[in-house]
């Protein structure tokens, strides 16, 4: 009998142990409904403007705190921020900042210049520099600051008066304002970062200037906002509440979306393109990004690099390669052919007003041509298998498989198509360990220089093996160039001869790919795709008629 | 405190410990409340128990260590964006830049004080802290998802056993194949688009009551149930051929009182020695499952950790799978001795 009464016990035990936890855990879970939610597809990496270095970063510290400078909404040109105006000395080398006399931190606190002093030096450590601290070499003996061998004093940030901030730069750089109002550069709160140096960017610590609180955060759930009421400019804030979802699978993401749980979804899975762009809230527009395959010039194997370093062999590629079947047939989000690195749009580069150096179009004929010429020079008769390299993506595979088929019927190659996965596939990319390797990137700011300086020699970006001193010099004279003609001019040089060195092939433009309810309004569509909070607010009359409905 | 004093107590006659007989008559003459406590094969099963699973948890430390690391890029080269001056920077502040062995007792050591250090990828929370986080969602998905499998399970099985050869035994059985058959993110996927698009009565994804739970703890049961279903089925006609249920029947009770008072234990036990197992195949096999309906459990930042090359999280997750693991089949071989007298510890 005392068998029986312990098992039964046991079993009740197990009973209650499995409810008791299932109710313990579910407990405190439920929140209510924010004014406005949207699905920042990762949990970011931080809240430090110091750690960070990605998209979803910034759409979160855009919210929780503000640069000297803001970008407008629509136009993303430098607005006035935490300084309500500015000088630039006539050689374009010294800012002079006014910071607001009204702006505060989130506990009340005045923010002063020292606060930008203080986070941009913070900025530079030795110690522990900002994973962008590069930025700040523009400034003078930043980067010697960096490399330790300089006391900060030396560095060229000063705060002559309370609300003054100086900025010496090295040379003149026409994107410094934008650069203001880069996420990473934000100012972080002195005493709180040095009360808890490790848990200060916790909610319960958290102390920030931009137009909203950090009210909760859990760990890849949610971020909860709250309307900074100590923000300068509260009344233009009109969201009360937002959460932030790190939703990473895209299609658990427009399920979220679709059963009216998001108001702004930042992407959305392949497969659903062409379903979607017959919904109104569905309206791709250019983005600053670019997708292009890089080649390896210095490849270890004789055989190969005997092909893949010759500027004709690579010219027959890209002539071959047949970008409007990519857009149309497999991106299908409106994306456009590319016949150049730096992608359309980019003021004073390649707006509607300027005529950037670009490629010709698809000619098989000529690739063909110059595929024999190559052979002929070299003496051999057969072309070694290439392999075309890419992370695991079902478009990425998609794009590629278009690519082989035409290298492979149009020009006689052999190609094979090999996938790794992201962090497999960044090392191979970085150690020149691949034929030819499916690449893309998304501009920091919207200048040219941030596409055109991936391929100096030896830059950490580079990973194709070019390196060309004409090329370095003339990255190096843009940056030195005050007028923004002659900059212009020799940015685009500088493009000419990637162009006609094609370490990289070219292949298409990004398009932003946001799901925007309807009554969500000042969201607007932009080239670097960012859309400020601050700005958005919900059209509650339309959003009752649309639900009504 | 008493209970901990009287095991103490209790470990000296070394009569006792060698045979579990004598144990267990020995037991019987203790004061009820106390019996299972002071079972001494309990207490040296427990301790040697535990001595393997620390060896297990530094073997597979050890393992995973090196594995990582042998795979290529490591957390902070996948952020395209880091000068080379900075990603040095960054390795040596934690330590990626020295010898592997050096990391590897560095690592070793803090792990032994509990320290399983910053998420690399996260860099506001350590990685206990994200581990503390993530446990209670993942056991909230479980447990229901275990309490489906059970329920089911042995419902479905019991049905099929008394109606065996009939059309129900063979329709259940056949939904238990398909179940058993089919990946739970298929599953998923069919039940989003009955619940949640075509009928929305259950949230999409995320977390937040219980209805967010019920679909992911579904998928996440459904095998399991199907395969408890097979099993109380087998087990449950087993028994009901033996001749003491005859004699049950013989003695003119009634169907369902045979089922339950005789036949129910007995036919039970081949369910209860898959518990383990199962238990161990809900949490570790909730990876999918948390991703799609984006529970932030142990699974998500399990997978989330490997493809980040986040060492330290990725570490500190299968640390914690292991000792789940390694627990819960701990306690099932104790329940199980509870349930079937004839199974002792050893």
């Amino acid at each position: 009998m005392r068998r029986d009464r312990n098992r039964n016990l046991f079993a009740l035990g197990l009973a209650l142990l499995l409810l008791g936890g299932g109710v313990l855990a579910l407990q405190g879970a439920t929140v209510e409904r924010a004014d406005f939610t949207f699905n920042n597809a990762s949990e970011p990496q931080s809240l430090d403007p110091k750690v960070v270095s990605g998209v979803p970063e910034g759409r979160v510290l855009r919210c929780l705190y503000e640069g000297l400078t803001n970008m407008h909404p629509k136009t993303l040109v430098p607005v006035p921020g935490m300084a309500e105006r500015w000088e630039v000395s006539e050689d374009g080398r010294t800012y002079t900042f006014h910071i607001r006399k009204n702006a505060r931190w989130s506990n009340g606190d005045p923010l002063t210049a020292e606060d930008f002093v203080y986070s941009w030096r913070r900025f530079l450590d030795p110690a522990m520099p900002a994973k962008y601290a590069q930025l700040l070499w523009l400034v003078v003996k930043g980067r010697d600051f960096f490399d330790g061998k300089v006391p900060s004093a030396e560095v060229g940030i000063r705060a002559p008066e309370p609300h003054t901030f100086v900025v010496e730069l090295v040379h003149p750089t026409a994107y410094f304002l934008d650069l203001c109002s880069f996420y990473p550069l934000f100012p972080v709160h002195r005493a709180t970062v040095e009360a808890h140096p490790k848990t200060w960017s916790k909610p319960r610590n958290f102390v920030g200037n931009g137009p909203f609180l950090l009210e909760a955060r859990t760990i890849r759930d949610r971020i909860r906002l709250r309307k900074n009421p100590q923000y300068w400019d509260a009344d233009s804030v009109r969201l009360n509440t937002v959460d932030i979802l790190p939703v990473e699978d895209h299609v658990t993401g427009l399920n979220l979306y679709l059963t009216g749980v998001l108001d702004w979804e930042t992407d959305v899975p392949q497969q659903v393109i062409s379903d979607l762009l017959k919904r109104d809230d569905f309206q791709p527009r250019a983005y600053l990004g670019s997708y292009f395959y890089r080649i390896n010039l210095k490849h270890r194997n004789p055989e190969k690099a005997r092909f893949l370093s010759d500027p004709r062999f690579r010219m027959a590629l890209y002539l071959a390669m047949d970008r409007k079947a990519i857009v149309e047939g497999v991106t299908k989000a409106g994306e456009l052919p590319s016949r150049a690195l730096v992608p359309p749009g980019i003021p004073n580069y390649s707006d509607a007003r300027h005529q950037p150096p670009a490629l010709p179009e698809m000619d098989m004929e000529k690739a063909r041509a110059l595929i024999e010429e190559v052979k002929k020079d070299l003496g051999v008769d057969k072309i070694p298998t290439l392999k075309v390299l890419y992370n695991t993506s079902e478009s990425h595979k998609n794009i590629a498989e278009v690519i082989q088929q035409r290298w492979g019927q149009g020009l006689g190659l052999k190609i094979k198509l090999e996938n790794q996965e992201w962090g497999t596939y960044q090392a191979s990319q970085k150690a020149l360990d691949y034929d030819i390797s499916r690449s893309a990137w998304i501009g920091d700011y919207a200048d040219a220089n941030t596409f055109l300086d991936l391929f100096v020699s030896g830059g950490g970006n580079n990973h194709t093996g070019y390196a060309d001193p004409i090329y370095d010099s003339l990255i190096e004279a843009a940056a030195r160039e005050a007028d923004r003609d002659k900059r212009r001019e020799i940015l685009y040089k500088a493009e000419e001869m990637l162009l006609r060195d094609l370490p990289i092939i070219p292949i298409y433009s990004y398009v932003t790919k946001n799901l925007v309810r309807p009554w969500v309004k000042g969201f607007y569509p932009n080239l670097q795709n960012v859309h400020p909070l601050k700005f958005v607010w919900i059209d509650e009359e339309a959003k009752k008629n649309a639900e009504g409905r | 405190m008493q209970k901990g004093a009287e095991e103490e107590a209790q470990v000296d006659p070394p009569e006792e410990v060698e045979s579990g007989e004598g144990a267990a008559s020995l037991g019987d003459q203790e004061p009820e409340g106390f019996t299972f406590f002071s079972d001494h094969p309990l207490l040296t099963f427990l301790l040697k128990r535990l001595g393997w699973m620390a060896l297990t948890l530094w073997i597979v430390f050890t393992l995973s260590f090196f594995l990582m690391r042998s795979i290529p890029g490591g957390p902070f080269d996948q952020e395209q964006n880091l000068s080379a001056e900075v990603l040095a920077k960054y390795k040596a502040a934690f330590y990626l830049d020295k010898p592997l062995a050096e990391q590897y007792l560095l690592h070793l050591r803090n792990a032994l004080t509990g320290d399983l250090g910053p998420s690399y990828k996260m860099a506001d929370y350590t990685v206990n802290e994200i581990m503390a986080a993530g446990i209670p969602k993942s056991l909230a998905l479980g447990v229901i998802a275990l309490i489906f499998a059970l329920t089911l399970g042995i419902t479905a099985g019991l049905l099929s056993a008394i109606k065996r050869g009939g059309f129900l035994d063979r329709s259940l059985m056949t939904v238990a194949t398909i179940g058993i058959a089919l990946p739970n993110f298929v599953i998923a996927g069919i039940l989003i688009l009955l619940f949640v698009i075509w009928i929305p009565i259950f949230p999409a994804a995320t977390w937040g009551d219980y209805k967010h739970l019920f679909l992911p703890a579904f998928c996440l049961g459904a095998p399991f149930a199907a395969y408890v279903a097979r099993l109380t089925r087998t087990g449950m006609l087993d028994v009901l051929s033996q001749d003491y249920i005859r004699t049950a029947r013989a003695k003119g009770l009634s169907d369902a009182q045979v089922l339950v008072r005789h036949a129910l234990k007995g036919g039970l036990l081949p369910v209860i020695s898959f518990l383990g197992p199962a238990i161990a195949g809900i949490l570790t096999g909730s990876l999918v499952v948390e991703k799609i309906f984006q529970i932030p459990g142990l699974g998500t930042h399990f997978v989330q950790a490997a493809i980040n090359r986040d060492y330290t999280l990725a570490m500190g997750c299968v640390l914690l799978y292991t000792t789940l693991v390694y627990v819960m089949n701990l306690l099932v071989d104790i329940g199980y001795t509870i349930i079937d007298p004839r199974v002792k510890l050893e």
